[in-house]
């Protein structure tokens, strides 16, 4: 906070931050000083300190470098605020007489004082705001073992005058202090120092010659290349850097327009580097090539370009598409009209890639190539190059007797840009043919051409054959309004072809997806089925599921008992397709007694599949609607598909009905399969269970298929048996303005008595995952800056002691039967048994929650009981409830 | 709309994904001198502290190839603890270049704290390994112009390990169908679920030098930092409050927060031309300090404000988090919209996946279609960081050719871009 000094005496007018005038006042820089932070809570209106302090020009610099403090002493944190608020200060755009007086001003303290730590403060500060002034204040310091990097700093940042100085304390420097000259000659590209490196490359070895080296790369001069190239030869990291300053060398020689020279460096390096092991080398010697010869380097990229070594092909492409000019541009497009015809293609290719518009011509004479890759490729070029003018060329192949070839043009027109494009494609579709208009149709479509949707309306009214009609109802997914959907629904019922009036139904799902007011749309549809004879009426109900809700679902309902058997079979058949599992209940009363078998058989497998659709329904309930479906299951084939869906609930009651048909000849492999499904579902809940009974599945199926996979399920659960991987998940809980780091101490509901929070559901396991025995919360419940929990009950035989492994990303804290038994709030990735704790479990259901907090990246966590000698503990169950 | 990825531009970008497949595929399918897409991508990691260790190293798997063949760093604890994690068939190190002379080893992550990112990166670009970068990518902007060169010339496989763009590929579309209109402004801060732990990850300015610890080579933990006293909290985790090294909180939480925002407003190619930070000023010259908002405007008129609401005034509770002429989506995470359903409006419009991790783009050599930012689109939203940070530090409103990557008649500013490193160390 801003505080008025206590004594005054000068007074400076200064200007805050808003611009609003205040009077600063105080006796000295130390008055001043006084009101900047000691630590790093500062507030905006400090920036006053600093602009009474400049006033105080080269006086207040001198009062306020009295006020630092040797860092064991400390305690001068405000003085270094202010010494490098000035230094700040004056590098700004505030006019050049304040920044030199600092700059004086600071080199004359640094020369006063011989105090090592405060010289370095001073002369670091100068780094900001020093220039030529300061060369001569600082040079004698530059091989100082303190003062050397922050000298050297300043002098770089004078650039040319520093030039000298520098190269006369070559010699005089020792160890790093030397190389550091050495590699601030190199940083101001000191030519006049290129005869004194090259003769520490010659006589000098290990990081001094290296540095050399590299100084003479950045400096530029063609005539150490020979020299350069001979000292990149060597072996492994110095061989890396040496390369680096050769071919860095290479690329000032070309900045300075010496391309001969450059190229040629480049040439040794492309020509002479190892195939494969030294391929970035040669890479960057390519690329150099390309930018220093232009069209003359593109045989080697392209010869680059076709080669076997993968990492080489593919950056030699990404090489001749950016190589810039219009003469590479030119050499690719002759060798798209030259030669064989692969190599026609990939030039083609590459100048697609270019989009130098110049390639447009050898595109447009490529269309009608013989060689279907030459022709294909040709096509793309003129969609991703052209513009409005390419549009007739393209239009004109979809004429083609070439299926390839018409496909190919089709998504050409989808490339290029522009309103322009979408008249031109309009205006082609007044002369085309009916199967090129489809085409056209769909691109206006997907091009989203909305300025063209009453001309594509017009075509779903009255286009002359079923197929141009389609393709305008399928643009006018795409492009209708909430306006278009009555003309979608006298598609559905005016037109007599199933395909027509299937297109129309989904545009108007389609276009109503779009519709804020959903409801409106589902009565349209819903009102024009009392109008609709039998095959509208079964199209309407078979698009009502994909708009699903309680609107929708009553108007299948009313339809159950219609007199068509056509249409009783759409009501079942839409019911059967409902997203959520409501019309459940309809489908059960329907299997057991619709009229026909068919209606009956197709109910069945309608409420089967509803039976799995809803995750949080729990498992139980869903075990029980199997045993309904397999009450009204009439024949073999039924009972074996509700065994089939049986086998995707993984629960141990899912399990008993299961081993129920194990007897049953007609179902007993059907039983076995959905076993094995079950256990792999239970995910560790009752390994004891599981165990018996995939042995059990091993003793008596005849299935090569089941066997394997009751075989793999055993191997599962032998490695993976007791980490806990049934859980359930809640979350992801974020508060606002809560460090991540602080997620593990704030409660969140899930561990408040009596809060509800966001619920608990069973996320899925990937048994395929590289970390099986962990769950993937990102999966269960993506979040970031946020923590998430996952319960499950524990059953032990016994009370006993245990340890408890654990492993989390990032924080982890547990609950076990309510009290807290670890919290470590790390920053870390899953790594199982990362902690360990010593926990009592006692005997029979013990609750175990975990708690895992989230900065960002991956989420997870794993957990397992273990015997306090490490071993196994046996009878343990899981049950995620 | 100015500045926005057009229709060719973005659709561009995919076909240039699958265009490097048009010459690939002969390699990669038939097995000839191609890696196969079952041989087991190795790599190193060199920084082993929290993310190296946790996020990196993996548990190499007896009786299969090991993934993990080195590991190194400067402190032997950490060392330590990642042999220890990697398991049979890694090795440690202390130097990170003898570890990029290692012929088996086809990527590396670098996960030492920044101010050693862009400089090791670059020599194992040089040494013909691909990386795999934490962020920040760099600790100044001139280190982002030597990593580009270096992956460009080398043609490298590059990435930075922040959050990544996967999860935004929805909210890409319903900017660039133009559902919202133009330009846009966004908002980043904890009510937004973007923290970004400024008082966390503050330095200490009164700290007196302790003794190295023995298990720690502070010369090379330094390395091309300034050398200063050594105390425990300039190193290891809380590195990040020291401007030598990283940039606080800005540099902790700013790539996964921002990149994203490039990405979605199509600002990959390009940065702000005005960067306005309100801030305390003057800032220590060692210790990273407190911020309360910065304010990048871009040339089209779009905004990115991101606000730490840890010091200073705060910013209305009701604004939207992203904001345009014709419609606002009201949360980060959620896909509230005013009007409503732009999300479901903007399903169909295509916008090309990014899902390649690091193994995957070894593998193929597509540095294209990645998960993460590449190193140009992380140099751009790094840069950002770098411009917040010279806005807070120099406490100037700062104008920058975004272009030309200078500052405009600001020549003080100009010194933050690039920085000299102590010898031997340079870019």
């Amino acid at each position: 906070m801003f505080r008025v000094a206590t004594a005054v005496i000068g007074l400076a007018l200064v200007l805050d931050a808003g611009g609003a005038s205040r009077a600063q006042t105080a006796e000295t820089a130390a008055g001043l000083i006084e009101q900047l932070p000691a630590e790093t809570e500062g507030g905006k209106e400090q920036e006053s300190v600093i602009r009474a302090l400049a006033a105080r020009g080269a006086g207040g610099i001198r009062e306020t470098a009295a006020l630092l403090k040797a860092p064991e002493e400390g305690g001068d944190a405000k003085a270094r605020y202010a010494l490098h608020g000035l230094a700040v200060w004056h590098g700004g755009p505030r006019g050049e007489a304040g920044r030199a007086e600092f700059v004086r001003a600071v080199v004359e303290l640094v020369r006063e004082t011989d105090v090592a730590w405060k010289r370095a403060f001073l002369v670091q500060q100068l780094a900001w705001v020093g220039s030529d002034e300061s060369v001569a204040g600082l040079v004698e310091f530059v091989i100082d073992d303190t003062l050397g990097d922050p000298a050297l700093r300043v002098l770089e940042a004078a650039g040319k005058p520093a030039e000298k100085p520098l190269l006369a304390a070559l010699d005089k420097g020792k160890g790093e202090a030397r190389l550091a000259v050495i590699q601030a000659l190199g940083r101001i590209r000191a030519a006049g120092a290129v005869a004194a490196l090259r003769r520490l490359v010659e006589e000098e070895k290990g990081a001094v010659r290296l540095g050399a080296l590299e100084a003479l790369g950045n400096i530029g001069d063609g005539s150490v290349s020979g020299m350069m190239l001979k000292a990149a030869a060597g072996e492994g990291y110095e061989k890396a850097k040496a390369t680096e300053a050769v071919l860095v060398l290479a690329r000032r020689l070309g900045e300075a327009g010496k391309m001969g020279e450059a190229a040629e460096i480049y040439r040794e390096v492309w020509k002479g580097r190892a195939w494969r092991e030294e391929t970035h080398a040669r890479l960057h010697a390519l690329r150099g090539m390309a930018e220093s010869r232009g069209p003359d380097a593109m045989p080697d990229v392209l010869e680059a370009v076709a080669s076997d070594d993968v990492a080489l092909s593919v950056a030699a492409k990404d090489i001749a598409v950016t190589a810039p000019g219009a003469e590479i541009t030119r050499w690719w497009i002759g060798r798209a009209q030259d030669g064989r015809p692969s190599a026609r293609a990939a030039a083609l290719d590459i100048l697609k890639e270019r989009g130098d518009r110049a390639a447009l011509a050898v595109m447009k004479s490529s269309l009608s190539a013989e060689v279907e890759s030459v022709r294909l490729v040709a096509i793309a070029g003129a969609g991703r190059l052209g513009g409005a003018e390419a549009v007739p060329w393209l239009a004109g192949l979809l004429g083609s007797g070439d299926e390839a070839t018409r496909k190919a043009a089709g998504e050409a027109l989808l490339w290029i840009p522009g309103e322009a494009a979408n008249d031109a494609v309009a205006a082609e579709l007044e002369g085309a043919s009916d199967s090129a208009r489809e085409v056209l149709l769909g691109v206006l479509g997907a091009r989203g051409a909305a300025a063209h949707r009453p001309k594509v309306l017009g075509f779903v009214r009255g286009g002359k054959t079923a197929g141009v009609r389609v393709a305008a109802i399928k643009a006018m997914a795409v492009l209708g309004a909430f306006e278009d959907l009555s003309v979608m629904v006298e598609a559905v019922l005016k037109r007599d072809g199933e395909e027509e009036k299937n297109a129309a139904r989904d545009s108007f799902i389609t276009i109503s997806g779009r519709q804020k007011d959903r409801d409106s749309c589902v009565r349209l549809l819903r009102e024009a089925v009392p109008g609709s004879g039998v095959a509208a009426r079964c199209v309407i109900l078979g698009g009502l599921p994909k708009l699903g809700g309680d609107a929708a679902l009553e108007g299948v309902r009313r339809e159950v008992a219609h007199e068509s058997i056509e249409v009783r079979e759409a009501v079942v058949r839409a019911l059967a397709a409902w997203p959520d599992d409501k019309p459940a209940p309809d489908l059960l009363e329907l299997a057991k007694g619709a009229g026909e078998e068919k209606h009956r058989v197709l109910a069945l497998r309608g409420y089967v599949r509803l039976a799995g659709v809803n995750k949080w329904r729990p498992a139980e309930e869903t075990v029980k609607m199997h045993r309904a479906a397999m009450a009204a299951a009439a024949r073999a084939e039924d009972r074996k598909l509700v065994l089939s869906g049986l086998g995707k609930v993984g629960h141990i009651t899912a399990l008993e009905m299961a081993e129920e048909y194990f007897e049953d000849k007609e179902t007993k492999e059907e039983a076995a399969a959905a076993a094995v499904g079950v256990v792999t579902g239970m995910r560790g809940t009752d390994p004891a269970k599981a165990e018996g009974t995939l042995k059990r599945v091993l003793a008596m199926t005849g299935s090569e298929a089941v066997r394997k996979k009751a075989k793999d399920a055993l191997d599962y659960l032998d490695k993976y048996g007791d980490y806990i991987t049934a859980w359930l998940v809640s979350g992801p809980y974020h508060e606002k303005g809560l460090d991540p780091e602080k997620l593990l101490d704030h409660a969140f509901p899930p561990e408040k008595e009596g809060e509800k929070g966001k619920g608990w559901w069973r996320p899925e396991q990937d048994p395929e995952s590289e970390q099986p025995y962990a769950i993937d919360l990102n999966k269960a419940i993506w979040g970031e800056n946020c923590a998430g929990y996952l319960k499950t009950e524990v059953w032990s035989p016994r009370a006993q002691p245990a340890v408890l492994e654990l492993g989390s990303d990032d924080g982890i804290k547990v609950w076990l039967n309510g009290v807290v038994v670890h919290t470590n709030n790390a920053w870390r990735g899953v790594v199982a048994g990362d902690d360990k704790a010593d926990v009592n479990l006692k005997e029979g259901w013990n609750n175990l929650m975990l708690k895992v907090s989230q900065g960002g990246g991956d989420w997870g966590a794993c957990a397992r009981f273990r015997a306090p000698d490490g071993g196994r503990l046996e009878g343990l169950r899981v049950k995620p409830e | 709309m100015p500045n926005r990825i057009t229709r060719r531009s973005f659709i561009g970008r995919a076909a240039a994904a699958v265009a490097a497949f048009t010459i690939v595929p002969s390699h990669v399918i038939a097995g000839r001198r191609g890696r196969r897409p079952s041989d087991t991508v190795t790599r190193a990691v060199i920084g082993t502290g929290g993310m190296g260790r946790g996020a990196h190293v993996t548990e190499n798997e007896p009786g299969k190839p090991p993934r993990t063949l080195a590991v190194c760093d400067v402190d032997k604890n950490h060392l330590g603890e990642a042999l220890k994690k990697a398991g049979d068939g890694c090795d440690g190190y202390a130097d990170f270049r003898r570890v990029l002379e290692r012929k088996d080893v086809d990527f590396v992550v670098v996960a030492t704290p920044p101010h050693w990112h862009a400089l090791i990166s670059i020599a194992a670009l040089q040494a013909g390994k691909d990386v795999l970068c934490e962020k920040p990518m760099t600790r100044f902007i001139a280190e982002g112009w030597a990593l580009k060169r270096a992956v460009d010339r080398y043609g490298r496989i590059f990435m930075v390990n922040s959050y990544g763009r996967g999860g935004f590929m929805k909210l890409r579309k319903v900017v660039a169908s133009g559902l919202l209109g133009w330009p846009l402004t966004v908002r980043l801060s904890p009510r937004f679920g973007c923290e970004f732990k400024i008082k966390m990850w503050s330095g200490r300015t009164n700290v007196k030098p302790e003794p190295v610890p023995k298990e720690l080579d502070y010369d090379m933990w330094l390395g091309p930092a300034p050398v200063k006293p050594y105390f425990e909290h300039r190193v290891h985790a809380s590195f990040r409050g020291y401007w030598d090294y990283d940039g606080g909180g800005l540099g902790d939480m700013g790539m996964h927060w921002m990149d994203p925002i490039q990405y979605v407003l199509g600002k990959d190619d390009t940065g702000p031309v005005r960067i306005e930070a309100y801030a305390p000023w003057p800032q220590h010259p060692d210790a990273a300090g407190l911020w309360g908002r910065v304010t990048f405007t871009y040339a089209d008129g779009c905004r990115l404000i991101i606000e730490s609401e840890e010091w200073g005034e705060k910013s209305p509770e009701n604004l939207p988090f992203i904001e345009g002429p014709k419609g606002k989506i009201l949360h980060r995470e959620e896909t509230e919209t005013d009007p409503p359903g732009l999300f479901e409006q903007a399903e169909s419009f295509p916008v090309p996946p990014r899902w390649n991790y690091i193994e995957d783009a070894v593998k193929t050599r597509d540095n294209k279609n990645i998960s993460k930012p590449d190193v140009h689109e992380a140099h751009r939203t790094v840069s950002l960081i770098h411009l917040a940070n010279i806005a807070i530090r120099t406490g100037r409103t700062l104008n920058w050719d975004p272009q030309a990557e200078k500052f405009v008649g600001d020549a003080g500013a100009q010194r933050f871009v690039d920085v000299p490193m102590r010898a031997p160390w340079h870019l």
